[in-house]
């Protein structure tokens, strides 16, 4: 519900919305680090979105799965 | 007509020559049976355009029993004139009813009756589908029912189309209201299992009528058995004409393809001694090895029925009326077979599939391998199956009282002994062999299992017990069993004793009970002797201690009794030596919303509250306010499908209280919400289900749900956050709910969608990674617009049983 909210607020097309959620083997395609704590160097697991939202976003801000395990 | 007066059966039942004494009576006799013959014939001509399938069921088959009859009759046998009408009607009459003919109202007659009814609903239960192979309809209902039709075919009347003149089968009424009933009787009697012939007719020998001498009393019991032999035994070519086997080869398929070929090339059957021999006019190829397998079944079944008509005749009448045939030659093994019915370049060795260790299988596949390592299950099952009997008792007599469950602990030593009691419908000894101990075949649902009792037909709804693996699970428990039962029609001397003393390992005995055991009411008691060495290996014992002879350990049993049937209308009455309950789940729609939900999640039990009070009591907080939250949920014709709330995350820690899917009372699956969904269970198990409700049922209690909990968590909103999950998850209106929380503030879904609004970007993070972190940082201060999110999607509906418990 979370991310449909998002979708819809921030304008991001079914597209990008489709393969930033592709699901591939051991768990979805992409894969983010979240600056979760003020002053800490400290990220965690989570994914980023942003209003328009761009395949070239997606690449920015995120990482394949599979580079990621590299 | 002439050769069937020849054979020898024929000569002794109506003896020839004016010299004889009465030999008016059996031209009499005669003359009836040759009227009776010719319309028979008739009858059963209409049997093959409605089952092209089946092997000749014409007259010639019919006239072919008097050659087989002779055969396998004794050579001092004394039949008399009377007797050779009965038998003579039950050969004509036996499968005549095996066409829509024989109903006179045709088709549209057949589809009025309850058997056609059950035939259909079968059908439908079997495929799922509502629309029905009318055909096989058809063949199943008449093989079915042919037998019991017999039974009043005599009496049947077929009215002219145009001069509304009235046939029947025998036209002489002197003779049909004199034999009418018995020849219906032994016609019938083919299709019995071997214990009811006995007790129906081993003390029916009917005196002669007048005015035909009186030592020609008729013994039913004598011409059923030569009946049964020769309709078993007659498998010749006669039944598989080459002919009319080429005619109607695009109708023929399957096992009757099997049936066809082996008959065709079948000698008759010929007695030697005391064996009945067969013998083929050809050698089967390898192409026919199948044919040669069906063949080689069938002559193992006319085996046992041949022997099982000695038994009886040996123990009900004297040696001279006891057959000549008891058994089939050179039937112990394939090989022996091959040396009389040929195989052609390949050795009948028996491949067929076959476990070396059938009580091991048994035991693995109704114990532990199916239910897990939780021996309660097999309480569960056994008061499942006494519900069951108790219910169809119910079904079967409107006016039978209403009876408990009784569920027994007591100890022997440390074994605590459990006595499961009904006051059901109970079982004769037959049953017991063929519906309880036979392993996957449920006997309730099993083809005309039910039909002894009632047109009524048990549904796949009617009945817990679907899959006929119940009662094996009692060796989860331990090896000494003993079954007690008396079928309700019975009298008390046909109470029977099912014993096994070393569970699967040892052949159980079965055995009429002594006086004193004796039971006076229908009904049947399973008492098992618990293996104390075996629970302790169970997780189910280890974290309940339930079996323990101890007044504190044994207080939550009726607890958890109430919440294995929680909606059951069924009472269970449970004594241990401290305390007695009666457990009622009949008033569950109805009953005050704290006491329902209580008795049907465990909250009341013992152990609930130790484990909350050890949590600062939260656990009884979240009761009060799921217990305000519970819901009838209706479906869209008005019946109720559950009553039930969803819970926050907050109550997770205690997984002795989940919700349950309830089928015929009793729990068959558990999910994450709390009270009651009416369920089908999914698997043999029983512990897993799916809801009766339909989707827009549940959405519409998820959206109530919403609102209700809105109301309740005013001041939690982290744990408005956990419903709103579960709502979302079920596809239903959030409202004001509130579904994230960003820094320290949350939101509802309006807004969120209005804080979006003002920024440009937004994280969500794993709430478990955030939690994880905030534990060991000194001050954590969290960035802003992060959002934390839950890992996974709450599943409401699947949850295993066994998580219930401990």
């Amino acid at each position: 519900m979370l991310v449909d909210t998002i979708k819809k607020e921030f304008e991001i097309s079914d597209e990008v919305s489709a393969e930033y959620h592709l699901y591939e083997i051991g768990g979805s395609k992409y894969h983010g680090l979240v600056p979760a704590f003020e002053g800490e160097d400290i990220e965690i697991g989570g994914r980023y979105y942003n209003r328009n939202m761009t395949m070239q976003d997606i690449e920015k801000f995120l990482v394949k799965q599979d580079d990621n395990d590299k | 007509m002439n050769n069937i007066k020849k054979t020898k059966l024929w000569q002794v039942a109506f003896p020839s020559g004016d010299t004889f004494e009465h030999h008016e009576h059996v031209k009499y006799f005669v003359d009836a049976f040759e009227k009776l013959r010719d319309k028979a014939g008739i009858l059963v001509n209409e049997i093959s355009s409605e089952l092209p399938n089946y092997t000749v069921h014409d007259i010639s088959h019919l006239d072919a029993l008097w050659e087989v009859g002779s055969q396998i009759i004794n050579d001092e046998i004394v039949l008399n004139p009377a007797e050779g009408f009965v038998l003579g009607g039950a050969f004509l009459l036996h499968d005549a009813a095996m066409t829509c003919a024989a109903y006179p109202g045709g088709l549209e007659e057949i589809k009025q009756t309850n058997a056609w009814k059950k035939v259909v609903a079968r059908l439908q239960m079997d495929t799922d589908k509502e629309e029905i192979d009318e055909k096989l309809a058809i063949e199943i209902f008449l093989r079915e029912q042919h037998a019991i039709k017999a039974e009043k075919l005599p009496f049947v009347t077929w009215p002219h189309p145009t001069n509304g003149r009235e046939y029947s089968l025998i036209e002489n009424e002197d003779l049909l209201n004199k034999f009418g009933q018995f020849i219906g009787q032994v016609a019938a009697s083919h299709w019995w299992g071997h214990e009811k012939l006995e007790h129906e007719f081993k003390d029916k020998i009917i005196p002669a009528p007048s005015p035909f001498p009186s030592g020609w009393s008729i013994d039913l019991l004598k011409i059923a058995c030569i009946l049964r032999a020769a309709d078993a035994s007659q498998i010749d070519d006669r039944r598989s004409p080459g002919f009319l086997w080429a005619l109607r080869q695009n109708k023929i398929s399957g096992l009757s393809k099997s049936h066809w070929n082996f008959q065709n090339k079948l000698t008759q059957a010929q007695c030697r001694d005391d064996a009945l021999y067969f013998g083929s006019t050809s050698s089967f190829t390898r192409e026919e090895a199948a044919d040669w397998w069906v063949l080689f079944d069938t002559l193992t079944m006319i085996d046992t029925e041949l022997r099982g008509i000695d038994s009886i005749l040996e123990r009900n009448r004297p040696k001279s009326d006891r057959l000549k045939a008891k058994r089939v030659a050179n039937i112990e093994n394939p090989i022996a077979l091959a040396k009389l019915i040929g195989t052609e370049d390949w050795h009948p060795v028996n491949t067929a599939f076959s476990i070396s260790d059938i009580p091991g299988l048994i035991e693995k596949l109704g114990g532990a391998e199916l239910y897990g390592n939780d021996s309660f299950v097999a309480v569960r099952e056994l008061i499942q199956n006494a519900m069951d009997a108790t219910r169809m008792r119910k079904m079967i007599e409107k006016n039978a009282q209403d009876s408990a469950v009784k569920v027994e602990l007591s100890f022997k030593g440390k074994n605590p002994v459990l006595k499961v009691s009904d006051m059901g419908v109970g079982m004769s000894a037959d049953e017991m062999m063929n519906k309880l101990l036979s392993f996957g075949n449920c006997g309730w649902l099993a083809d005309q299992a039910i039909g002894e009792y009632t047109d009524i037909l048990p549904n796949k709804d009617s009945v817990s017990g679907r899959y006929g693996i119940g009662f094996f699970s009692i060796f989860m428990l331990g090896n000494k069993v003993k079954v007690k039962s008396k079928r309700f029609d019975r009298s008390p001397d046909d109470t029977v004793i099912l014993e096994f003393k070393r569970g699967l390992n040892e052949r159980p005995i079965l055995y009429k009970a002594e006086k004193q055991d004796r039971q006076t009411q229908g009904g049947t008691s399973i008492e098992v002797e618990c293996d104390i060495k075996k629970l302790s290996k169970d997780s189910f014992w280890k974290h309940t201690g339930l079996w323990v002879d101890d007044e504190e350990q044994l207080q939550d049993l009726h607890h958890l009794l109430g919440s294995c049937f929680p909606c059951s209308e069924i009472k269970i009455q449970l004594e241990t030596p401290y305390s007695s309950h009666v457990i009622d789940g009949s008033n569950w729609q109805t009953e005050p919303a704290e006491i329902f939900y209580k008795r049907v999640t465990g909250a009341g039990t013992f152990r609930f509250k130790e484990h909350d009070l050890a949590r600062g009591g939260r656990g009884n907080i979240v009761i009060e306010q799921a217990v305000k939250a519970l819901q009838i949920i209706k479906d869209i014709d008005g019946n109720v499908v559950g009553r039930a709330s969803l819970l926050p995350r907050a109550f997770d820690y205690w997984r002795a209280v989940s919700g349950s899917f309830v089928s015929r009372g009793a729990a068959v699956g558990a999910g994450n919400f709390a009270g009651v969904f009416l369920g089908q269970p999914t698997k043999a198990a029983r512990d897993s289900a799916t809801p009766v409700a339909c989707q827009t049922d549940i959405l519409k209690w998820a959206n109530n749900q919403a609102s209700i909990w809105r109301g309740l968590l005013r001041d939690q909103p982290a744990e408005q956050m956990r419903i709103a999950s579960y709502v979302s998850a079920l596809q239903g209106e959030l409202g004001e709910l509130k579904i994230c929380k960003i820094v320290d503030e949350f939101y509802s879904l309006t807004e969120f969608a209005e804080l979006l609004k003002s920024i440009d970007g937004i994280w969500l993070a794993e709430g478990y990674s955030i939690s994880h972190a905030e534990t060991y940082l000194k001050q954590p201060k969290r960035c802003a617009n992060i959002i934390e999110v839950s890992d996974d999607t709450p599943d409401i509906f699947s949850k295993n049983i066994r998580g219930v418990i401990g």
